[in-house]
């Protein structure tokens, strides 16, 4: 029985004083703060306000080299006048910033003052429904940036900060005060199309992006070329074969390659709930030349589910793409709605890392607008790594990164690869190449452990699935603590390659930071920072230096 | 003055949109074509030997004072979609947030009001390549979520002197 209609059918029983203390406790149930919420859930509570500037507690050696900040974005309004969001997706997104100078770390935070987000602020209520919560008497909406909530990822463009959500405009910050200057509009024809959240550099100071259309029974992939001016300098529409969940995507050197997955927008209440597991329709990887968007290939995969890619490359006529790869969907459609009860009622497999392979020898033709793309038979291969892990980061082939494109052979090979995994507290003595499954996590079932995967090579000389040979370093932060997404930090000439990581230690109410060597992870953090905040957990940053 | 009932549809409204259409053809129907037929006054409503009603039509949520209001009441399904018609429109310049404009002389009946914020004056709604509007619009009930509200989303029937709230989105 759905807990509304439950509520609404008891409210007519309860007339006498012997039911009142009842009536609190089920009402109580519509509020996020209500009953038995496990200790990890105060990552999700969101905040009430802005963060006035506070230097932190540092400990270690913070390189006197590394001056930057560090800027993290993710959802954190998640109630207000007692309704709250139902999906982490909801929040209204807020820009976390850590200031690293001289050895010292200062942190300030801002919400983004989306359109959205005033409309409510002044209200005090919620007055939109959201990807994932039906808002009562919600008002309607001209277009998809009055639901935009920016709270996805951060991009530094031309002296600015974009943040980025995934259905409509990016919303443009000034990366020294945080102040918002409104939507980001690439030419009226352009105007509050959706704009994914991880963008790819172009190399040539452009930009690769895409947005998903299902509006009124749709099945359309815009992908964009964004010049280094800004304009939109190619598009293309393209018809999916299903209307999956995107949210991110790959390039190698000449593709770029999606995810066509499993989990398939129908109807619904809401935009998330309109996402279906439809298992017998094949996933399926959309491999699209650079060069001319209309060549392009399906290649056919089992039923999967995938938010985050790792590294795509091209050797010897095959593309070879990491991606983070879920057996199903539920992540999306049930489990981050379990996060903000505070009760992980459903517990939804984790990602595994895994290396998928297809041949590039069959010619691309130039389908017509008509044709979906060229469908080739299956045989694709899927390399395991027996990594249980998310947010991966690597670096990045770009123009800016010369050394490391001339080091590792023009990108012919994987460098090595980064991320965050929910590995189990209590059997966390288990040696480096040991393998382990989902259902061994840690108690929030939240990532707790930093990996570096070494040598995520090509086995398939070796045949599929190999589980035993992925070599990898890793870092376990400790009972009660949770990490978020590893930012790496690019060599410079000033200093070597870093991972800085947020962290939220729920036990002691303390939110961090840790640095580390991207060369030894395992050694653990050579620097960290802390205070007495309790930030809301969130999803994807960006480093500048100073 | 009776205030005529506002209850949102969504559910059904979404439900309506979800056919196999492209957006922009939807909202080419039912909102560009508001402009064309405008300003062009259909005697249909006028009657002399019955009762009349005048309709107050408050629309609030003006987001930029610029540019003109286009507002249209029509008085059956067909003419709602095709713009064509109207029992009755008027272009009121935006100085304001909110914009009082009152119609006469309407007979009993189902009507809808279509409402869209002309905002640089170019005499058409803008929108982006897939057709969603970047301007302001409005329907009677404040109907449909997400796209043109139908005329079943919209219409309100009208038997004495009434007034309505549009809010534009």
């Amino acid at each position: 029985m759905d807990r509304r209609q439950f509520l609404a059918g008891s409210a007519a029983l309860m007339t006498t004083a012997v039911w009142a203390i009842s009536v609190d406790k089920l009402l109580a149930l519509d509020n996020a703060q209500a009953v038995a919420r496990a200790p990890w859930a105060i990552g999700f509570n969101g905040v009430e306000g802005d963060y006035q500037p506070l230097t932190m507690q540092v400990s270690g050696e913070w390189p006197a080299q590394l001056s930057g900040n560090l800027y993290r974005n993710g959802p954190a309004k998640m109630s207000r006048a007692g309704k709250a969001y139902q999906h982490w997706f909801d929040g209204d997104g807020m820009v976390q910033q850590f200031s690293v100078a001289n050895g010292q770390v200062q942190h300030q935070a801002k919400f983004i003052q989306t359109k959205k987000f005033k409309v409510e602020e002044a209200a005090g209520t919620f007055k939109y429904t959201t990807a994932g919560t039906v808002i009562p008497n919600a008002l309607p909406i001209r277009n998809n940036d009055d639901l935009n909530v920016a709270n996805t990822s951060l991009l530094p463009r031309h002296g600015e900060l974009l943040a980025l959500w995934e259905a409509g405009s990016p919303y443009r910050l000034d990366a020294q005060t945080l102040t918002t200057f409104g939507v980001k509009s690439f030419g009226d024809k352009f105007k509050g199309l959706p704009f994914s959240a991880h963008p790819l550099d172009d190399g040539q100071g452009g930009l690769w992006n895409f947005g998903v259309w299902y509006v009124g029974g749709e099945k359309q992939l815009l992908v964009y070329q964004v010049a280094a001016d800004d304009s939109i300098a190619r598009m293309e529409v393209i018809e999916l074969p299903q209307a999956s969940y995107l949210h991110a995507f790959a390039q190698s050197e000449n593709k770029l390659v999606f995810y066509i997955s499993s989990c398939v927008y129908e109807e619904g209440e809401t935009y998330i709930d309109a996402f279906k597991w439809q298992p017998e329709l094949p996933s399926q990887l959309l491999v699209i030349d650079k060069a001319d968007f209309k060549a392009r290939q399906l290649h056919p995969l089992p039923a999967g589910f995938v938010f985050h890619f790792g590294q795509a490359i091209e050797k010897n006529d095959e593309l070879s793409v990491q991606l983070c790869l879920y057996p199903n969907s539920t992540i999306l459609t049930q489990g981050m709605k379990g996060l903000l009860t505070g009760a992980r009622k459903t517990k939804t497999p984790h990602a595994e890392l895994v290396t998928i392979i297809v041949p590039l020898t069959a010619p691309l033709t130039a389908a017509s607008k008509t044709q979906l793309a060229e469908t080739l038979p299956s045989s694709a291969r899927i390399n395991r790594s027996g990594v249980m892990m998310e947010f991966p980061q690597f670096a990045q082939h770009t123009k800016s990164n010369k050394e490391l494109a001339e080091k590792t052979g023009g990108a012919s090979d994987f460098v090595p690869l980064f991320g965050v995994g929910a590995r189990s507290d209590s059997a966390i003595n288990s040696g480096a190449n040991s393998t382990f499954k989902y259902e061994a996590e840690s108690e929030s079932g939240l990532s707790n452990t930093l990996y570096c995967i070494h040598n995520a090579k090509d086995r398939s000389q070796h045949g599929a699935n190999t589980l035993s040979d992925t070599s990898y370093s890793a870092f376990y932060l400790g009972k009660g603590k949770i990490a978020e997404e590893p930012l790496y930090i690019p060599a410079t000439e000033q200093h070597e390659a870093y991972l800085l990581m947020t962290w939220l230690d729920y036990h002691n109410a303390l939110s961090g930071l840790s640095l580390f060597r991207a060369s030894d992870i395992s050694a653990g953090p050579i620097a960290s920072a802390q205070m007495n905040r309790v930030l809301p957990l969130g999803f994807h940053g960006c480093f500048i230096n100073a | 003055m009776k205030h005529v009932n506002l209850t949102m549809t969504t559910a059904q409204i979404r439900r309506a949109n979800m056919t196999k259409r492209t957006l922009s053809a939807v909202w080419g129907a039912g909102l560009a074509c508001l402009l064309l037929s405008a300003g062009s006054m259909s005697a249909g409503a006028m009657s002399t030997d019955r009762q009349t009603h005048t309709l107050t039509v408050d629309i609030d949520n003006i987001q930029v004072q610029t540019g003109a209001l286009m507002v249209a009441l029509y008085a059956n399904a067909e003419d709602y979609a095709a713009g064509h018609n109207p029992s009755a429109s008027m272009i009121k310049p935006v100085t304001k947030t909110e914009h009082r404009l009152v119609f006469s002389d309407l007979a009993d009946g189902q009507y809808a009001v279509k409402v869209f914020h002309d905002e640089n004056g170019n005499h058409s709604l803008d929108t982006n390549m897939l057709g969603v509007p970047s301007e302001g619009y409005g329907f009677s009930n404040n109907a449909g979520s997400f796209g043109p509200a139908s005329f079943k989303g919209a219409s309100f029937s009208l038997q004495a002197d009434a007034q309505i709230t549009v809010h534009i989105r």
